[in-house]
């Protein structure tokens, strides 16, 4: 199973891109018979290690601060069950997780290693308003495009040779 | 000298909040006060806006139980209209309500309050929490993933998303169910059902654990309010408003309309959170819980067959004891899964009539449900067009304020000894706070985080040691 998560609030400025792109993924791919699950979220939470753990494949799409607005950059994650202990804080992990302790609870619960890449775009404006800067609006085909072509590369390499 | 401890924030709970403690000249608790530090003031904004704006408004109070906020409002909205909605309609409410207190109570259970039960109120911080529980018993973890995974997805079902769902509005829900939905659902009831038992068993296993926190968190005599209905039986969604003791024996009870006649409410210059009273007691005597453990005490029997034994044995526990609130809260989840069951196999469940449509027929209307953490009240006053005059909301966390308080002094007072703070005594002052799954983010309508912050001050006010995290 392929799984994409968008993740952020759509009424922070750029920081529901996350959520748009994956449902614009979804619209396209709404009519296509793929063993593919799309989630927009407004941020990660231990119940997603779930449907995570039954996925060969997922994909994040978030906003990042930092950067020239509208920048896209991808990483490939390497799932480690050893917690970052900078992130391990009284009182956090209760709400809401990063990609990285994400996999962490995922391997702990479920014994899984998903194939996990996060893409992110630079954000130039996160404040109240439901609409992108130009910046990011700008951004938004090359990183559907990026997104559009790393599912049917995952997607190839899982097929059955 | 006499000195201050502060906890700023408290942790593991929903909102923003800070506890002191003040000691005296050798070093005894003499005060202790829990302070919620945001708001955002939901009351005084919607003024002006027209009343059928406000579930979705009102929803928006919060992240975690927006489901209560609409149920709420969206009675008082029934009330200005004068109108009875289907009986379909309410029953699918009463699902959406139901699933909202499972995934709320999964998430006070399983992700804030089981590291301490599982690891120990001493075990080492940078182990007591969710990965800490994952690491030492994943299956727990699981199913609490598994639970509120659950609830949320009932809510997702019937109103089209998890959070913020539009779905129940003024006169009923904009959508009937389908049997293809209701099908989705029944067929996950066997697998939750028995998760909250083993749950059950694994909590009757281990509570003895904590006698000495039984006896101090919060344990004392006061009034509980909850729903009644004339069966008697567990009340989540509609009713009178019933104040009564630890046995179930009535005080007082009165329809809603009536609320100010019971509850009067206290500002305090050091809290966001309101202050509700017993009024006939007075301010601050009229000390009332509400919740999980609230509604267990008043009510006789749950109606549902799993809860009502369940129920049997949680009779015989120390019910003046706000530990106990996680047993009841587990029972809550079982009856919960059981009443979703019954309803879903209501032979009108299906109706498609499930909606009413009437113009304000009322200038004041009032609105009550039962929230995971206890009664939730609504009143808006409107004008002749309709608009919004006035809004008061009592929320449950709000009507355990001065429960909560009471618990911090009688905990301080118990395990703080001496001058230094260990983090078993902060954690215990928090745990207090925590069984009663305080939100503050609704009770203050605020947004929030969960920071913890203890100040230790001198009788002058000066703080000696302080520990934030």
């Amino acid at each position: 199973m392929f799984l994409v998560i968008g993740y952020g609030n759509s009424l922070c400025g750029d920081d529901g891109v996350g959520p748009f792109v994956v449902e614009q993924l979804a619209s396209a791919e709404g009519e296509k018979d793929r063993d593919v699950q799309f989630l927009a979220v407004h941020q990660l939470t231990p119940e997603l290690a779930e449907p995570v753990s039954r996925a060969d494949t997922v994909i994040f799409v978030d906003a990042a601060c930092g950067g020239a607005p509208g920048t896209i950059s991808s990483y490939k994650f390497m799932p480690s069950a050893k917690i970052p202990e900078t992130i391990i804080m009284p009182g956090a992990l209760t709400h809401h997780l990063d990609v990285r302790l994400l996999l962490s609870y995922v391997h702990y619960l479920y014994g899984q290693r998903p194939t996990t890449y996060l893409y992110t775009i630079a954000a130039e404006n996160l404040g109240l308003g439901d609409s992108f800067s130009p910046a990011v609006e700008q951004a938004l085909p090359s990183l559907l495009g990026r997104l559009k072509a790393r599912m049917t590369k995952c997607m190839n390499l899982a097929l059955p040779k | 000298m006499s000195r201050q401890i502060l906890i700023d924030p408290v942790t593991r709970i929903e909102g923003h909040s800070k506890i002191t403690i003040q000691l005296d000249d050798d070093g005894r608790v003499q005060d202790a006060h829990f302070h919620v530090t945001q708001m955002r003031g939901f009351e005084k904004f919607v003024e002006g806006r027209p009343f059928q704006e406000m579930p979705s408004l009102m929803g928006r109070i919060c992240g975690i139980c927006p489901v209560s906020h609409l149920m709420a409002s969206a009675k008082t909205c029934d009330a200005l209209m004068r109108v009875k909605i289907p009986r379909p309609a309410a029953e699918l409410r009463q699902i959406m309500n139901l699933a909202q207190v499972i995934q709320s109570h999964a998430l006070s259970f399983f992700y804030l309050s089981s590291p301490d039960l599982l690891l120990g109120m001493d075990a080492d911080p940078a182990q007591r929490h969710l990965f800490g529980v994952a690491q030492v018993d994943p299956a727990l973890a699981r199913d609490g993933v598994r639970m509120r995974q659950f609830g949320q997805q009932i809510i997702e079902l019937l109103g089209g998303k998890r959070i913020h769902p539009g779905w129940v509005v003024p006169g009923g829900v904009n959508e009937p169910l389908s049997a293809e939905k209701r099908d989705i659902m029944l067929a996950q009831i066997p697998g939750v059902l028995e998760i909250a038992l083993r749950t059950l068993r694994w909590y009757k296993g281990i509570y003895s654990r904590f006698d000495e926190e039984i006896a101090t968190f919060s344990n004392f005599k006061s009034l509980f309010l909850g729903l009644s209905n004339e069966d008697d039986t567990l009340e989540m969604y509609d009713g009178k408003l019933r104040f009564g003791d630890v046995d179930g024996n009535i005080v007082a009870e009165v329809d809603p309309d009536d609320y100010e006649t019971v509850i009067g409410e206290a500002v305090e210059r050091d809290s966001y959170l309101k202050s509700p009273y017993f009024k006939p007691l007075g301010y601050p005597d009229g000390v009332y819980r509400v919740g999980p453990l609230a509604r267990l005490n008043l009510a006789k029997r749950c109606g549902t067959p799993l809860a009502d034994e369940e129920l049997e044995e949680f009779r015989k526990v120390d019910r003046n004891s706000s530990f106990h609130y996680h047993y009841a809260r587990l029972i809550d989840i079982l009856y919960g899964i059981e009443k979703i069951q019954q309803l879903l196999n209501e032979k009108d469940i299906l109706d498609t009539r499930v909606r009413v449509f009437a113009a304000p027929n009322r200038h004041h209307g009032i609105g009550v449900s039962e929230a995971p953490r206890g009664t939730l009240l609504h009143h808006y006053e409107i004008d002749d067009n309709g608009l919004m005059v006035r809004a008061n909301l009592i929320i449950a966390t709000g009507n355990n304020n001065l429960a909560m308080n009471r618990g911090v002094l009688q905990v301080a007072q118990h395990y703080i000894k001496g001058p230094e703070i260990t983090d078993g005594m902060l954690n215990r002052v928090e745990a207090v706070i925590r069984a009663f799954d305080p939100c503050l983010s609704c009770s203050t309508h605020a947004i929030g985080q969960m920071p913890l912050h203890i100040q230790l001050l001198a009788p002058d006010g000066v703080v000696v040691d302080e520990v934030k995290r």
